[in-house]
């Protein structure tokens, strides 16, 4: 409720007519749909048929005829007040992750500015919640605020500009409760001795968590904020959201003809770079593959996560598991990224089927966008290969032959260089 | 709570939770002056500037009318505004009703149906699920 009204406050239309029906809508019968009819709008109170009836006719009053421009200003500093109180002032807003953070006085802010020659006021990028919802934008002193609010140090703050300026949530608001990875290649991987190995996706490394708090916390304030019920509708949230994992691709670990992702994206062996993957939703572990049927097993071991609506995956491949994959032909990542696409699949009526499929992807088919439109023509059992964003990185410290392909989908590279 | 306490306690107690409320406030203003104050920046973005936009003038009723019933294709707003339509043709005879799905995906625009709509001087009713 508060969401459809916040949406139409930012369209411009506060005083849009809303009826509510009880929900969920989807997966009832017939029958419990007309009850939902007959019944009464569960927030307004009042029978719901009668509702829209006069919804449609009643006369508009002053507010609703209202128009003019409106404009949000907000205050630049806060304070002074006591940590408490301010810490407290902060959790209320949701612009922390609900834990203590380093209070962002002018001091600590401008220490920070100092680790990159942009100017304050210049503007970094723009994010919003979901796609639907308005862009907010952000300069580059809001970027350092929250770099200091997570602890972080000036040295890592052009990584974490980097990571403003690619403009990807780490926070997104679908009710899919997604979180995001970034990826590092190049110089800034040994200058913040970020991880590549052992736990190198969880919090086992300083510069890793810290860089992630601070994009975590960015994404909530820059985008017009993550509010539950307002600016964040994630049903369950996601353990893998509260930090996103920050960490390098292990470049001693690539075998031969395999490319960092950095270089595969067009950048220099050298260059600091900074790839991002949003849509995080899980992730799926194994051990090797068997010679006898690692056809079968990789599709299987991709295909069977998540909903085929979503075309993105992301393998992260300890550095042990790579001899098995080039007998198998795969002497880069690009071979085995197309064998991917190729082969898992999934036939067309159960893809037609899935509800995100349906929710996201129908809608499009009938308006004649390919592949959709061509796909709804299929044949029954015709196989659809539902993947278009497959990327491969190399991460892991080799204690045991293990790997994960995990539900992202690649966003964009920035050069961290150009934020020094 | 101290004003509580004063009403229901003896002239004695009275002037013992005085003295007991004055210490515990001196002891509170210390404190208070003993911890940093910070002034700190904003860590929010910029919101974009909002144009409103008037409602559509109202018909004085729907006799004779016809209601547009759009689906966004999400989440079964379509078996949803079917339902609604056989309701309307029971309890509201005298309103005629379409049924539609946007083309597109959800938040996609649709001109041509708006167009449609305006054409024959119709009003719309949008299922939007979520």
């Amino acid at each position: 409720m508060d969401l459809v009204h916040d949406k139409a406050y930012e369209e411009g239309m506060p005083a849009l007519r809303l009826a509510f029906t009880h929900t969920p809508v989807g997966g009832k019968t017939r029958k419990e749909l007309d009850e939902y009819i007959a019944g009464d709008d569960p927030v307004n109170k009042r029978p719901f048929m009668q509702e829209i009836a006069d919804d449609l006719t009643r006369p508009l009053n002053d507010e609703e005829k209202k128009t003019g421009l409106v404009k949000r200003e907000k205050k630049r500093l806060i304070g002074p007040d006591t940590y408490d109180n301010i810490q407290r002032y902060f959790d209320e807003r949701f612009w922390t992750d609900q834990l203590p953070i380093i209070m962002p006085t002018e001091e600590r802010v401008a220490a920070m500015l100092k680790a990159t020659h942009h100017r304050p006021d210049e503007i970094v990028g723009k994010m919003r919640v979901t796609g639907e919802r308005e862009a907010w934008e952000y300069t580059v002193e809001t970027v350092a605020v929250n770099a200091v609010m997570a602890g972080a140090k000036p040295e890592m703050f052009p990584a974490i500009l980097a990571l403003a300026a690619s403009q990807t949530d780490a926070h997104s608001s679908s009710t899919s409760s997604m979180a995001a990875m970034a990826v590092f290649n190049g110089k800034i991987v040994n200058e913040l001795d970020l991880n590549s190995s052992t736990g190198a996706l969880g919090l086992y490394n300083n510069a890793g968590a810290l860089v992630g708090r601070a994009w975590s916390l960015l994404s909530m304030n820059a985008t017009g904020g993550s509010v539950p019920g307002h600016t964040y509708e994630g049903v369950q949230g996601n353990p893998m959201a509260d930090i996103p994992a920050v960490f390098a691709e292990n470049i001693t670990g690539l075998p031969p003809g395999w490319n960092p992702l950095g270089v595969q994206k067009g950048f220099q062996r050298d260059d600091s770079v900074v790839s991002t993957f949003d849509g995080c939703q899980s992730q799926n572990t194994m051990m090797v593959l068997q010679d006898e049927d690692w056809q079968y097993t990789l599709a299987r071991f991709i295909g069977g996560l998540g909903s085929p609506q979503r075309g993105g995956k992301l393998l992260l491949i300890d550095p042990s598991v790579t001899p098995p994959l080039l007998r198998f032909g795969f002497d880069s990542k690009e071979k085995l990224i197309k064998w991917v696409k190729e082969n898992v699949t999934i036939p067309k009526n159960h893809y037609w089927l899935d509800q995100e499929v349906i929710n996201y992807k129908l809608g499009p088919a009938r308006a004649g966008i390919e592949p959709y439109a061509s796909w709804l023509k299929l044949p029954g059992d015709a196989p659809i290969p539902y993947l278009n964003n497959v990327e491969v990185v190399v991460v892991g410290g080799s204690g045991n032959i293990r790997w994960s392909v995990n539900e992202c989908a690649y966003r964009r590279s920035v050069k961290v260089d150009d934020w020094r | 709570m101290l004003l509580t306490r004063l009403a229901h306690s003896t002239p004695r107690d009275v002037g013992r939770f005085f003295l007991f409320g004055v210490a515990m406030a001196c002891a509170g203003t210390v404190a208070a002056a003993e911890q940093p104050l910070y002034t700190v920046l904003n860590p929010t973005g910029n919101p974009p500037p909002i144009e409103r936009r008037a409602m559509a003038s109202r018909p004085m009723s729907l006799s004779g009318k016809t209601v547009y019933l759009v689906d966004e294709t999400f989440d079964g707003g379509d078996k949803f505004l079917e339902e609604m339509q056989k309701w309307m043709a029971v309890h509201m005879p005298d309103v005629k009703t379409v049924f539609r799905a946007k083309k597109g995906s959800y938040a996609a625009d649709d001109p041509d149906l708006w167009k449609e709509i305006k054409s024959v001087n119709g009003l719309m009713v949008m299922a939007i699920g979520h």
